[in-house]
């Protein structure tokens, strides 16, 4: 059986942080749903317990203690919910709280609309780059022992520990102007510096491991000798690939396009190193902040949050759909 | 045909050298030996997964040593099958079809047919018991009509009550197609009754080939030895049947069995030792077979006592506790009753 008094601690915590009127509302709610399940007049002694935060607002914290040992009787499950519902607060509060100064005036600001659109393309492009390459990286680490796989293994985890800035001058002294691979390309009409480009790249060098961990890991969950069967029914390396191997690891190719597109959509340190123009939508809130102060940023600010939060919630929807298919 | 002529093959630390094998067409050669005398390598070998180090590989007259897997119409079934998951099994068993270009609809249903398995085409492996999965994985590998099937321990995924049931089905199947079949086994009874030559590997060497009456008749290693030692091999004529059991002749004896037969056909039983129970009186249990006869010869071996029971020309060999042979006072030449279950008594071979 589900329980819900998880759920509802987390519910009645975040109230709580929203003040008077909305803490109330919540327990009268909850104490209503309560007594019609449970039919025990005790249970009134939330809400009653609830009206203490308009003497004193910490007073309040009483119905939840209330509400968590009326529901739960074993204390350990209880200091559990407490600390872990404190804990997700931590996430929820700041989040509902930001959006709380969503605006649709925002949708005239073009500089915004401008921003999250090269945002998106330079972490879609990076994630294309970041899936092709991770196939072959991906299949040779999962089939050859080689001498120095672990260091090559650790390279390849490099970049989630080299600090974000840091990644961006490591961009930019290849792929500036004046770098190794960054002058030759100019020369070829292909401009990483204050370009698009330079902005995938960067977002490139930070997000792609996740892509290539995930893509290794699935390859090697799939049995060679699926591979050899396939062989000796007629199939050749590239028709083994396209037709045995690819298939089995579609759940891991999505997810590791999720978090590296995640990862990449995130960036902004080692993107304003290499390119502060175009600016990215994180570029740009930042810039509205330090130019015209926080007041001003806000509204663009819960907007890209709300923005992002929607591809996040309708991909991992859509990923999970197709991994249960 | 085909022939392997000192191959050397090395994977990782294991090596194989195999002096000199040949495979007539239609023959169905069973290899036996131990878990990790290379018998999967071997097979691998063949279908060209590993480049041996020199030897040939000679399929209908040409060397295919040099040849990629999928170029040398030579098809494997793994001892899991390896049916892709992601695939129905109508897709698996077209899938051969599928990359040669061939229209697959017409020939997948006739060997589902044959093979039994119509009714699980739209079916995913998942949702397959043992014995379906490897008859889709046969079918799969048989459709192109490979020079060669090779088969890795097909029975050792199933349960031991279907696999008998699917050593005849498969026995059946390979001889009306006259498929050449390579077949790896750690299990005797394969050889017994799907092999009509044998040989015998050990530590990566072929150690015995001929066929398979010759090498039970006189084998050479002591692994073979060891088993036809251990169990109890009768050959006996058919000579009715009572109710669901069947009577069989053996030197003069009536011995009873579950597995069926055909009337007057020549047959091999086949008793585990530890199967036969010794008694002084005639045993007050349901067993089906019980003989009276004598002692002829006790050995202790280890913690067992082995036996040695005869009646008439017919002897049995059979495996007691020291326990056992005090509480009966057992010694050489004393008559006592030795009984078994019609079940514990197998038909290995129609000879």
């Amino acid at each position: 059986m589900k329980e819900e008094t998880f759920p509802f601690l987390i519910i009645f915590l975040t109230a709580y942080f929203f003040g008077f009127w909305v803490f109330i509302f919540t327990s009268l709610l909850l104490t209503i749903y309560l007594l019609w399940k449970k039919r025990k007049w005790i249970y009134m002694g939330i809400f009653i317990l609830s009206l203490l935060y308009w003497i004193f607002p910490i007073l309040g914290v009483a119905s939840i203690v209330l509400l968590l040992v009326l529901l739960e009787k074993d204390n350990f499950y209880r200091i559990s919910y407490f600390l872990g519902s404190l804990f997700l607060i931590f996430i929820i509060f700041p989040i509902l709280n930001l959006l709380l100064h969503a605006s649709p005036d925002v949708l005239k600001d073009l500089s915004l609309l401008h921003a999250i659109g090269v945002s998106f393309l330079a972490a879609t492009v990076a994630t294309l780059i970041a899936t092709v390459f991770s196939l072959p990286l991906g299949y040779v680490l999962a089939r050859k022992d080689f001498p120095g796989k672990d260091i090559v293994e650790s390279i390849i985890d490099m970049p989630i520990v080299i600090p974000h800035t840091v990644a961006g001058i490591l961009m930019l002294l290849v792929f500036g102007s004046t770098g190794i691979w960054g002058e030759p390309l100019e020369a070829l009409g292909i401009r990483f510096y204050y370009a698009l480009p330079g902005i995938i790249v960067a977002m490139l060098f930070v997000s792609a491991p996740f892509m290539i961990n995930q893509v290794r890991e699935g390859i090697s969950k799939v049995d060679e000798r699926y591979e050899y069967t396939a062989m000796t029914l007629g199939a050749g390396r590239w028709r083994v690939f396209t037709d045995i191997i690819l298939p089995q690891i579609v759940g891991n190719i999505i997810s590791g396009a999720i978090n590296t597109w995640a990862r990449a959509v995130s960036e902004f340190g080692a993107v304003i190193m290499i390119a502060f123009y175009p600016m990215i939508a994180p570029t740009y809130i930042y810039y509205l902040y330090t130019n015209f102060g926080l007041k001003t940023a806000l509204p663009a600010t819960a907007f890209l949050l709300l923005i992002t939060l929607a591809i996040f919630f309708g991909v991992r929807f859509i990923g999970r759909r197709f991994k249960n298919a | 045909m085909l022939e392997i002529i000192k191959l050397q093959v090395r994977v990782g630390d294991f090596e194989i050298f195999v002096k000199h094998v040949k495979i007539e067409r239609k023959d169905y050669m069973i290899i036996v030996g131990p878990t990790g005398a290379g018998k999967t390598i071997l097979l691998e070998s063949i279908a060209g997964f590993y480049p041996p180090i020199k030897g040939e590989i000679i399929l209908e007259g040409e060397n295919i040593v040099e040849k990629p897997p999928w170029k040398r119409g030579i098809s494997m079934v793994y001892q899991d099958y390896m049916l892709f998951p992601h695939m129905t099994v109508e897709k698996n068993i077209a899938y051969p079809l599928k990359i040669r270009g061939i229209d697959s609809d017409k020939k997948v249903k006739e060997i589902a047919k044959k093979l039994e398995i119509s009714h699980l085409l739209h079916r995913y492996p998942g949702a397959l018991s043992g014995g379906e999965k490897q008859r889709v994985a046969i079918a799969r590998a048989v459709i192109t009509e490979p020079q060669i099937l090779l088969l890795d321990e097909p029975f050792s995924a199933l349960d031991p009550e279907t696999r008998n049931s699917a050593r005849i089905f498969l026995k059946e199947f390979i001889e009306e197609a006259e498929i050449t079949t390579l077949h790896v086994t750690h299990d005797f009874a394969d050889a017994w009754i799907l092999g009509n030559k044998m040989g015998v590997m050990k530590n990566g060497r072929i150690v015995q080939m001929g066929s398979v009456d010759e090498v039970f008749a006189n084998p050479l290693d002591d692994f073979v030895a060891k088993f036809l030692g251990s169990t109890n091999i009768l050959e006996g004529v058919v000579s009715g049947t009572v109710g669901a059991v069947t009577e069989i002749t053996v030197n003069g004896a009536k011995i009873y069995t579950s597995d069926p037969a055909e009337l007057h056909s020549k047959v091999l039983l086949s008793i585990r030792p530890e199967d036969i129970v010794i008694s002084l009186t005639p045993p007050s249990t349901s067993q089906r077979n019980v003989l009276r006869g004598k002692i002829e010869k006790m050995r202790k071996e280890g913690h067992m006592v082995w036996i040695t029971f005869s009646k008439g020309t017919l002897s049995l060999r059979v495996i007691l506790t020291p326990n056992a042979v005090e509480s009966l006072h057992l010694s050489t030449g004393k008559e006592v009753y030795a009984s078994f279950k019609a079940t514990a008594t197998k038909i290995v071979r129609k000879v």
